[in-house]
């Protein structure tokens, strides 16, 4: 394993009937953010699940803190915090409870973190889950994931049907967290602004393939949004173009190479940065006519 | 492990409320000649019945099973455990049912059954570990949701079993063979059928729970 990888994922296979996530390839160094972006059903939970050894991988390798994923289990999932999209702890518990369960299993848990978290988060240790809101049970999981040294966190979508003020929150804790150099975070979200302000790395996955895994500041550095005249549409220019939509007017389209496309085209068309969000829709739509 | 035990308890607080009144309500229902010898071993039937059921629903509601497979835990600890439970469950079917039976005496009411014995537990051990190794690899297979009306019918079997198995006992009672078994077991010492039945329950467990388990390891979640 190259020195500093804490997950690394390698053509990595799983094929349902309805879906095949096509033998994908991505990596997080350590002390770092990534946020894995795609749309509803791109492959992202299936693989955040293998990568949490739920289901079982078909080919490929994961590897976590340079470990096989499934050999040594039990191991990796003691320095992994985890949070999922929906609550899958017991409704009928209150906080206290569900610690006095957990925490026997972690070597390391840590109650002053955990309580600390309670505290912060405004929740109620002696309350049961199910009075909690979706926003409450998301602090909870999260203040579960980050009282046993966990060093790498792993969720998906944590921040789906949360309102503003908790989706900052969430992100905000996260990046205090990797203030401490040996630890990661592997966000899933389709919430492209979460990542605007937290992210290091995106991996963007599309059809269970992914389009690209790399350090933000590059993609947002060479990704451009074209405007400009339907002429300017023509066999030259077209390879350059990864998704476009045509109006009567004109057209609009995605480059992942902004300053081949500057060159090319001069001022014959209006070429801006492009955000993530338009990344992603272009990259899902393709050609839009 | 304890910690899963633990967790199995915790989220059904109400269940042993519900076992106790369940208890009241059995004493004085079945209180007749025709069950007196059966009651104890009916009642821990119904509380493992009870216990294990609701804590698989709970298990199943949030799809929990996820949050236990995301610890720092092997699967094979999963399946344990719940086979562990079955015992406990007993245990604790015989204490609050032992205490019904017993207040029911103090009480000095009309109504008198007698105290729960080591024949009880052995009975009710060997009834219900025949009636999970069967229920638990289906259980593992199929989650506890979609067994939910199989189970109401398949521990009903094993509730009114005893029952049965007397009637059959009472039928060929004269004949020659059960005689000869009953000889048999009077020559031993009361240790020899009790190891026996010990011996049955840990081979039944075992190799129902080597099928969970290997059910278990391949499932995905």
């Amino acid at each position: 394993m190259e020195m500093g990888k804490i997950l690394e994922v390698t053509n990595l296979r799983k094929e349902y009937t309805d879906f095949i996530l096509k033998d994908i390839s991505f990596s997080l160094p350590r002390g770092f953010i990534m946020g894995f972006i795609g749309p509803n059903g791109a492959g992202k939970s299936t693989t955040i699940k293998l990568i949490m050894n739920l289901v079982r991988k078909d080919s490929g390798e994961i590897k976590v803190f340079g470990l096989d994923n499934a050999t040594h289990d039990r191991e990796i999932k003691q320095n992994i915090g985890f949070v999922y999209d929906e609550n899958h702890y017991y409704e009928e518990l209150t906080p206290d409870e569900i610690r006095s369960i957990i925490a026997p299993f972690y070597s390391r848990w840590d109650d002053e973190a955990y309580y600390g978290f309670l505290r912060y988060f405004e929740l109620p240790q002696k309350k049961k889950l199910k009075k909690f809101s979706k926003g409450m049970k998301t602090k909870f999981s999260l203040a579960v994931a980050l009282s046993h040294g966990a060093e790498l966190v792993i969720m998906d979508e944590p921040t789906s049907g949360l309102d503003p003020v908790f989706r900052r929150e969430i992100l905000d804790i996260l990046l205090e967290l990797i203030q401490d150099e040996r630890k990661s975070v592997l966000f899933s979200t389709h919430i492209t602004s979460d990542l605007d302000r937290v992210a290091d790395y995106i991996t963007f996955i599309n059809k269970g393939e992914i389009v690209f895994s790399t350090q933000r500041d590059d993609i947002l550095e060479n990704y451009g949004l074209v405007r400009g005249n339907k002429e300017l549409l023509e066999g030259t220019t077209r390879p350059f173009f990864v998704g476009i939509r045509e109006t009567s007017f004109g057209f609009e389209a995605l480059t992942r190479d902004i300053q081949k496309v500057r060159n090319l085209l001069k001022e014959r068309a209006v070429v801006e940065k492009a955000t993530l969000e338009e990344i992603m829709l272009y990259t899902v739509k393709g050609v839009v006519k | 492990m304890i910690s899963l035990l633990k967790k199995d308890l915790l989220i059904q607080k109400k269940s042993f409320l519900f076992l106790f009144l369940y208890g009241i309500f059995m004493f004085i229902v079945f209180n007749n000649p025709v069950f007196e010898d059966m009651i104890y071993i009916m009642g821990m039937i119904i509380a493992v019945y009870f216990f294990l059921v609701t804590a698989s629903m709970e298990d199943d509601k949030n799809k929990s099973e996820i949050i236990l497979n995301s610890l720092p835990l092997s699967k094979s600890q999963i399946v344990l455990a719940k086979y562990l439970s079955v015992f406990a469950y007993i245990l604790i079917g015989a204490v609050l049912l032992g205490v019904v039976g017993l207040l029911f005496q103090l009480a000095a009411f009309s109504l008198t059954p007698r105290l729960i014995n080591a024949v009880d537990l052995l009975a009710a051990g060997m009834l219900v570990s025949i009636c999970v190794s069967v229920y638990f690899p289906l259980y593992f297979r199929f989650g506890a949701s979609a067994l939910r009306l199989f189970s109401v019918v398949f521990f009903l079997i094993f509730f009114f079993m005893p029952r049965y198995l007397l009637d059959l006992y009472r039928t060929y009672e004269g004949t020659e063979a059960v005689r000869l078994l009953n000889k048999f077991f009077i020559e031993q010492s009361p240790f020899v059928p009790a190891a026996a039945v010990i011996f049955i329950i840990l081979m039944l467990m075992t190799g129902s729970f080597l099928i969970s388990r290997y059910i278990y390891l391949r499932k995905e979640f």
